[in-house]
């Protein structure tokens, strides 16, 4: 992949190999875009869990959490609240961090590089460019490459994807409709995403190129995912999930894993909750597990349902491209 | 067990689990099947993947603990009831085990920088992991690691390797002359080379992630190690 190679900032340490002499040296190269997808690789087949303090984090680490995303409001309360949503109180995430040994990501908001560079030196290990907080630059998005750590970002369709990995972000995730706990969205992004890349895997070389066009993507990534028949970084769903047959939902529809936000500290029963959920990426495929795991859970979020939800008011909408025109991403609305 | 190992053909048959709990288990899958087919053409293998207690099958003749999260995939074990029945497993000694990153940290005996509690491990190698050794994401890295082990510089046919280290533990010390050294790493901000990989009986270790890269050198080793222990 050429992207690999193409922005590294940070140091690059230099030592000479005493073992070899004959080389260079050992070259001990950080931020780079193999180590940046390894991160999200080693996040595969895990659930990664909203958190707003220190005894929250706990919680989701002793359920079986693969990593945890630091936040001021869950998504829930943002839309509840109103009002600007920002990145998180940088005490918030370093007392998160120093709470639990499991990775630790938290949320910028779109185009804000400031948040970013602020989240980066707190040793986050993942940014979440998110649309759940107001967006900062209705025009672009953060340059991800200029960055150590490693970005993941939200997506409706193929075309907002690939656009978002061009930009550097080393792992994909469903938009969904974070804070309604209705997985209707979420079905539909990671449904929209699969079709398009069979549609661009049928499609023959002239076709690829006007697809590109229509995707506003470059051909050789495009070419590259049909190839692939996936997405060439991790995928994740998030958005609305919040009970363990929502996990294996999204699970067989082929994403690598799960994001749970507002889902399981809105329920009556967080720990038992959180637990059922981390078993329930393992085991999405066998249903007579996941009977057992949905049992006796307690009430799940209350949640709002997708098509009660006022049309201006769904946070997708706040992001400002218009993809949605030129592609399949919402189809009901073209 | 010898006739269900021959195939039709003639064709020998591996069986390989691969601990799919959470991690990485994909791409160790993707990589022994491209390490198989530079391996040995009378060698067919055949890949499960381990998510229950009834997967854990005698006759699987190697498994893989990859990475992922250790403390995720170590609790997994445990409310599963799982820990004792693979730990028998791996002692078997007709069985090979590699365990990478989180699958170091489950094989080590000590382990430093555990989660709060602490976390259960199988406990079967005589070493001393530190987890996130090298630091947090921002310090995960790619380099170059020397191979000392003659049998893997054979297969590789070069004395070095492209290790990626993601959040990737270390071994502080080994404590009995069964552990065996197989690789190191040099850094200038060390004073001594770090140990990355190492080997005790029929199980072995590695802190970086060779199912990332092409280089399917220890893969081939894993499948090496099966064929000698299944002709002795």
């Amino acid at each position: 992949m050429n992207m690999t190679d193409t922005v590294r900032s940070g140091c690059v340490f230099e030592a000479i190999n005493l073992l070899h002499p004959n080389e260079t040296g050992t070259k001990i190269e950080t931020g780079t875009f193999k180590v940046k997808m390894g991160f999200a690789q080693m996040a595969k087949g895990g659930i990664i869990m909203d958190v707003t303090t220190p005894e929250e984090a706990r919680i989701a680490e002793e359920a079986g959490a693969c990593a945890v995303m630091a936040l001021e409001r869950v998504p829930a309360d943002i839309r509840r609240d109103g009002g600007v949503a920002r990145m998180t109180d940088p005490q918030k995430i370093k007392d998160i961090i120093n709470a639990v040994t499991i990775p630790v990501m938290a949320k910028a908001r779109i185009g804000h590089f400031a948040e970013a560079q602020i989240l980066q030196s707190l040793g986050v290990d993942m940014i979440d460019e998110s649309e759940v907080l107001t967006t900062a630059d209705e025009e672009n998005h953060i340059n991800k490459h200029a960055f150590q750590v490693p970005f993941v970002c939200g997506a409706r369709d193929l075309g907002e994807a690939l656009r978002r990995i061009s930009e550097g972000a080393a792992m994909i995730r469903t938009k969904g409709e974070a804070g309604t706990g209705d997985v209707a969205e979420a079905v539909r992004h990671a449904r929209t995403i699969k079709k398009q890349i069979k549609m661009a895997q049928v499609m023959d070389t002239i076709e690829i190129y006007n697809y590109a066009k229509e995707l506003r993507v470059s051909v050789d990534l495009l070419q590259k995912t049909a190839q692939l028949g996936r997405l060439p970084v991790v995928n994740f769903a998030a958005g609305g999930i919040a009970t363990p047959a929502d996990v294996s939902l999204m699970m067989q529809l082929g994403v690598d894993g799960v994001f749970v936000g507002s889902g399981i500290f809105k329920s009556d029963n967080p720990p038992k909750r959180a637990l059922a959920m981390a078993q329930a990426v393992t085991h999405y495929k066998d249903p007579k597990i996941l009977a057992d795991l949905s049992s006796g859970l307690g009430e799940a979020m209350f949640g709002i349902p997708h098509n009660k939800t006022n049309e201006n008011e769904l946070i997708i909408n706040r992001d400002n491209s218009n993809i949605c025109s030129a592609t399949f991403g919402r189809p009901n609305k073209m | 067990m010898a006739s269900s190992d021959q195939l039709s053909e003639g064709k020998r048959r591996f069986r390989i689990g691969i601990l799919a709990i959470q991690g990485a288990f994909l791409e160790h899958q993707v990589a022994l099947k491209k390490a198989q087919s530079c391996f040995r053409p009378d060698i067919s293998i055949e890949v499960m993947e381990i998510r229950h207690l009834r997967d854990i099958k005698p006759d699987l003749d190697g498994v893989i603990i990859p990475g992922g999260e250790s403390t995720t995939v170590s609790m997994f074990l445990q409310r599963n009831g799982m820990i004792e029945p693979l730990r028998d497993w791996i002692q078997s000694k007709n069985h090979v085990t590699w365990g990478t990153c989180a699958g170091m940290i489950l094989l080590s005996k000590i382990t430093e920088n555990q989660k709060i509690g602490g976390q259960s491990t199988l406990s079967i190698m005589d070493t001393d992991v530190s987890r996130n050794f090298f630091g947090r994401q921002m310090q995960s890295f790619e380099a170059d690691i020397s191979l000392l082990d003659e049998e893997l510089k054979t297969t590789a046919g070069k004395n070095n390797f492209h290790g990626v280290f993601i959040r990737a533990p270390a071994i502080k010390e080994t404590y009995t002359p069964e552990v065996k050294v197989l690789a190191t790493l040099h850094r200038d901000d060390a004073e001594n080379d770090i140990i990355v990989a190492a080997k005790q009986g029929n199980v072995f270790s590695t802190a970086f992630h060779p199912e990332l890269t092409d280089d399917y050198t220890w893969h081939l080793y894993f499948l090496q190690l099966i064929e000698t222990v299944k002709n002795s």
